[in-house]
């Protein structure tokens, strides 16, 4: 390898570390998890399941799936699961319409505004905050929509058709895994953004007591993104690694 | 009421999206040039500021679309001669360089039957005869045969699940064997040595940080094709789009034909560009990885700082967020979990 390609890939894999723990991080997953999940990520996507006719690639399918199974059993409540799970249907089915619609080769009509993988991502994102209302749904919709319509597809194609067929073999820059990264960068934006414009949270009865000047215990000082609700409530979670954890309702900010 | 409504909305939205029927509308755009003069014919969504090569290497850029038609002007002709004699910068190592060949499109077949079929479409037979024709010349060949179908917008991503596979075995170069959906036999065909074949169009993406070394590998193609097969170029594009490329540099999408035109004058099109594919190609082994240029470090780390700076501007946290950020980083890097902040 050429000290060209080894700096190419040193930055590379720098800003996939950076970018996917942070993503991972918004999902609630503590560090230790994160790169847990990042390396296996990494080191399965050298890995293929051979399933029948079906090469199942461990980083690029099966460690997502494990990711998302987790995030929604670890979600806060039922309802939050629901609402998971929602995002995942939905987005696949805005998905898996709009490939209908548009045909992204040079072929017939195509689509060359945006890359699909971005598109995909940026739709699973947006429809999932949209209806999550957290960085965590937005992460597990970008990716479980995807994964769904992958491995929805490669039934239906075995199914149907056979032949060889690969689900998830590009590892760490497989379509589900980048629609993930796009749509959680994509909820960080808009959130992000969404709470400058208004201020952080608004005075009056409502204000969250917590964030009252003095009230505020050391470890929530940050929490200066709080939403105004119509029902606020302010949850603290402390974890066994000291870990402070604030909840808005059942949505981690 | 407003849960029942909000319900019902996301029905008909999920409803009207899964009963799509799948697209292939024949779209076929002209582009035509300041004096009225078609240039070519393509169903290519094309964008301003597009490049076209054309057979005779006039160089073309899209500058609207008007009724229609893509409106392009002469930027000038761009001289081949330099790829005859220059060799394409690829370190040269050990012997039988391997080339990948896999294919996007599943279903794509020729006249005179059905131009969409299923698994496995005409199209494997090309990809087959370029394989067959690449080691009679001495390469190693990895064909993948893997099914892409249904011919849909989420073919390429579930192809680039293949072209990755394909790469950890470090190819030379990467080729997307397609065929195009331009009706008119007689526009994407010539005739070499007393025979009918199927002209050769190069679609190189430019949504990608290889765009520049996939469109120099196209020229390099064009050239080595005009010299020994003239006229079995039918051109480049140079267009927005991906198509996977940004998984390495020498990652090309090659169209063999148009559905009105014969297999047989597709494969013929494909053992005849082999020749072209080696003159490209350095006799000795290499990979794509070798190819990394300046440039994609380049604007590997422009993006790095413009997602910083994106990032300091919207987090309230700004730089002391920063300094979270990367204590967290270095935190977890150590797996102190004690120490999170």
């Amino acid at each position: 390898m050429t000290s060209m390609a080894a700096a190419l890939l040193a930055v590379t894999a720098l800003i996939v570390i950076i970018l996917g723990h942070r993503a991972l991080d918004r999902t609630g997953l503590t560090d230790k998890q994160a790169l847990l999940a990042i390396g296996a990520i990494w080191v399965g996507g050298y890995f293929d399941i051979p399933l029948g006719r079906v090469s199942v690639n461990i980083g690029g399918f099966i460690i997502p799936l494990i990711l998302i199974i987790y995030l929604l059993a670890k979600a806060s409540s039922n309802r939050e699961r629901v609402r998971g799970v929602l995002a995942i249907v939905i987005s696949a089915a805005v998905i898996y319409g709009i490939s209908r619609i548009f045909d992204f080769g040079p072929e017939y009509k195509s689509f060359t505004f945006i890359d699909p993988m971005y598109l995909f991502g940026a739709l699973a994102g947006i429809i999932a905050y949209i209806l999550g209302r957290s960085r965590r749904a937005a992460f597990i919709g970008g990716i479980g929509s995807m994964l769904l319509v992958e491995a929805g597809s490669i039934i239906v194609q075995q199914v149907t058709e056979g032949g060889p067929a690969n689900l998830g073999t590009a590892g760490f820059f497989t379509g589900a895994l980048i629609a993930g990264l796009v749509a959680i960068i994509l909820a960080e934006v808009i959130g992000e953004t969404r709470e400058m414009m208004q201020g952080g949270p608004q005075k009056g009865d409502n204000y969250p007591t917590g964030l009252k000047k003095g009230n505020a215990p050391p470890e929530i000082e940050e929490a200066t993104h709080a939403f105004r609700l119509k029902k606020p409530l302010l949850i603290l979670e402390i974890g066994e690694d000291g870990e402070v954890r604030v909840f808005l309702e059942e949505n981690a900010i | 009421m407003k849960i029942i409504l909000k319900g019902s909305a996301i029905l008909i939205l999920v409803g009207f999206l899964l009963f799509q029927p799948a697209l292939a509308v024949e779209t076929i755009y002209e582009l035509v040039d300041e004096s009225g003069n078609v240039v070519t014919k393509t169903s290519l969504e094309l964008s301003a500021g597009d490049i076209y090569i054309a057979a005779d290497n006039s160089e073309y850029e899209v500058v609207g679309k008007e009724d229609g038609k893509f409106k392009v002007k002469k930027t000038g002709v761009v001289d081949l001669s330099i790829y005859l004699n220059q060799p394409l910068p690829i370190k040269v190592e050990g012997s039988k360089p391997l080339i990948g060949i896999y294919h996007t499109h599943s279903d794509e077949s020729y006249a005179p039957g059905n131009p969409s079929q299923p698994y496995p479409g005409e199209i494997y037979q090309v990809g087959k005869a370029l394989k067959e024709a690449l080691e009679a010349r001495g390469f190693q060949v990895e064909w993948s045969q893997a099914n892409h179908n249904p011919h849909d917008g989420a073919a390429y991503n579930r192809s680039r699940d293949t072209a990755a596979k394909l790469l950890r075995s470090n190819p030379i170069t990467l080729i997307d064997v397609h065929r195009d959906a331009v009706p008119d036999a007689e526009f994407y065909s010539t005739e070499i040595d007393g025979q009918k074949v199927a002209k050769v169009r190069i679609v190189a993406g430019k949504q990608n940080q290889n765009k520049t070394s996939n469109f120099e590998y196209a020229k390099a193609l064009k050239a080595k094709a005009d010299k020994d097969y003239p006229g079995i170029m039918e051109g480049i594009f140079w267009a927005k789009g991906n198509y996977n490329q940004d998984l390495g540099p020498r990652t090309i999408l090659l169209e063999f034909g148009t559905h009105v035109l014969t297999l047989d004058q597709a494969k013929i099109s494909a053992e005849k560009f082999a020749e072209a594919i080696t003159a490209a190609l350095p006799e000795g082994g290499g990979s794509l990885e070798r190819a990394a240029s300046k440039r994609a470090i380049f604007w590997v780390v422009i993006i790095a700082i413009a997602g910083l700076a994106i990032f300091l501007l919207i987090n309230k946290e700004g730089l002391s967020g920063l300094k979270n950020l990367g204590r967290k980083l270095t935190h977890a890097l150590r797996l102190k979990g004690k120490d999170r902040c």
